[in-house]
């Protein structure tokens, strides 16, 4: 479904991204980790392309996207849900899911996804005339996953959805990301919280000052020493 | 008396609103600081006494051909502002302050300096006990208050007047929902600057029009915004209503030529005491009481 070769990109004259390859499989969860700073951000905002590639080559279903626009990408199915939800403070919750509603070719089916997107979160139809600012964390989280959603994402990637959420919402955000891949949504996670991210992954990589150093199946990175000792503590 | 100036005051305010939410918008979504701005509402002026040289058309008409005319041309300023936007505030100051210059004496070679007005189209006033109303400000009023309502209803009930306000609070965030901000960007320019040309083509049914008229209007837009809350279109709008009846006020009792310092003295009031603006205060405390529950 995507398949990047040997981006780079940065920021001013500072490379932060060296000759990163990777493929994400129809239908599968595959889970990005790696320490602070590593350059996670970077890269889902490159392939979003809010930051351009230098180099390398960007493939969505099987069409080149290296130097189309974001708004171009969204048309086409690849969605982020940005770090730290990044909600529209003063819009209200209902403002906000209409906002991922925007382009012309998903506003057909506004409807619809916000009935679903209800459904899910019935928690945001409660707080739907509130502002989206005075959420919860973890409401704020679930409202900016469901702005994504009504994009008619085909890959949502997610970057740190558990970020600064209690343990029980972490767990619930999670199921939640299965769930949507259950609904036929590839999923890209980008995470910190390595443990959880690998073990409902199909792949897994680890992302290591702007390399990727290792690759392989979730199960397979979960059992492996270096990575066990670097991330896990064990 | 003081009735009578109040009325005249909400009467210039619905013009002046217009004006300031113009200036909002712009500094809000596109995040320009302009400094011409002012200037842009004296183009509208010439653009209306233009259209009445030409046609006959007076402003109760012409703000039609106003408003798109108005919009053509800060589409144009916008390519030459659009380099500074992201970069350093003293360049956006530095180039709008410059054109706000090439603007007056473009219009100084153009129209001369002579103060210019429009003929009154009506030969009596409104009357009601012993309030008199000019008919020319009322139908200036009433046509800024209908476009101040569709303006209103478009940023609140429509996907480009919510894509608007949603650039103005995270524009990256706005881009990963497929908005594409620099359109964005060139059109709440143009619109703020065809709000600003419309308000001067009223303003003509009450002021005169002189190339450097730009200064006070600058001020004027700045001195509400402010007032209003950076950035927020409906403290504009309320702020505007103050300013003007403050004008009517400060004419009648005072003197007109102290219109300018009065504002000065507000802006300078508003910085020391509320620098987050009079009308700003509601939603933040709402913001913070949540967040304080949380
Ligand atoms: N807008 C920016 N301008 C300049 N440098 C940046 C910018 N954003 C990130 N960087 C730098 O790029 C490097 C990678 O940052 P990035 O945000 O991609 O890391 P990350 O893996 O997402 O980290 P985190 O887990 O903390 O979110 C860091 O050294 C960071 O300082
Ligand atoms: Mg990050």
């Amino acid at each position: 479904m995507l398949k990047i070769r040997d981006i780079q990109s940065g920021y001013g004259e500072s490379k932060v991204l060296f000759d990163i390859s990777m493929t994400i499989p129809e239908g599968s969860i595959v889970s990005l980790v790696g320490s602070n700073a590593a350059g996670k951000t970077t890269l889902i905002n490159t392939i979003s392309g809010l930051n351009r590639a230098w180099a390398g080559s960007i493939e969505f279903m099987g069409e080149d996207i290296t130097l189309l626009s974001p708004a171009a990408r969204v048309e086409r199915g690849l969605v982020q849900t940005p770090e730290g939800r990044r909600l529209f403070p003063d819009l209200s919750v209902r403002e906000n899911l209409l906002m991922g509603s925007y382009l012309k070719s998903v506003r057909g089916s506004r409807e619809k996804n916000l009935k679903k997107a209800y459904e899910l979160f019935p928690r945001l139809y409660e707080r739907k005339d509130q502002q989206a600012g005075s959420l919860s964390g973890g409401e704020q989280q679930m409202c900016a996953i469901a702005r994504s959603l009504m994009s008619c994402p085909k890959l949502l990637i997610l970057d740190e959805p558990s970020l600064g959420l209690a343990p029980i919402l972490i767990s619930q955000v999670f199921e939640i990301i299965q769930d949507i891949q259950r609904e036929n949504v590839t999923i890209l996670l980008v995470e910190q919280n390595v443990q959880q991210a690998l073990s409902l992954a199909d792949k897994g990589y680890v992302l290591e000052s702007g390399h990727i150093t290792m690759e392989g199946t979730g199960e397979f990175l979960l059992h492996d020493d270096g990575l066990r000792r670097a991330y896990l503590g064990i | 008396m003081l009735l009578q100036l109040i009325i005249s005051g909400i009467l210039l305010g619905g013009v002046y609103a217009l004006t300031s939410m113009g200036l909002s918008l712009v500094f809000g979504v596109s995040k320009i600081i302009n400094f011409a701005h002012g200037d842009f509402v004296v183009i509208g002026m010439y653009s209306a006494l233009s259209i009445y040289y030409v046609t006959g058309l007076g402003p109760y008409i012409s703000w039609i051909l106003v408003i798109p005319i108005s919009f053509a041309i800060g589409w144009l300023a916008f390519q030459l502002i659009k380099k500074t936007i992201g970069g350093e505030e003293i360049n956006q100051i530095f180039i709008t302050i410059g054109l706000s210059m090439v603007i007056q004496n473009l219009l100084l070679m153009t129209f001369k300096s002579d103060y210019r007005t429009m003929k009154s189209s009506f030969s009596s006033s409104l009357e009601i006990g012993n309030i008199y109303i000019s008919y020319e400000s009322l139908l200036a009023f009433l046509i800024a208050v209908a476009v101040t309502i569709a303006f209103l209803w478009f940023l609140n009930r429509t996907d480009l007047g919510r894509a608007m306000r949603a650039v103005s609070q995270d524009k990256d965030a706005a881009s990963l929902m497929g908005v594409k901000v620099e359109l964005i960007n060139v059109l709440a320019f143009g619109l703020g600057i065809a709000m600003a040309g419309l308000a001067g083509g009223l303003l003509l049914t009450m002021y005169a029009a002189y190339p450097t008229a730009g200064g006070v209007y600058n001020l004027l837009a700045w001195v509400i915004v402010v007032l209003g809350g950076l950035g927020q279109v409906e403290g504009a709008l309320a702020a505007a209503f103050l300013i003007g009846i403050c004008e009517t006020l400060t004419g009648f009792y005072i003197g007109p030529d102290f219109r300018q310092v009065v504002y000065y003295l507000f802006f300078i009031a508003i910085l020391i005491i509320r620098p987050q603006g009079l009308f700003s205060g509601i939603r933040m405390h709402k913001k913070v009481k949540h967040e304080t529950t949380a």
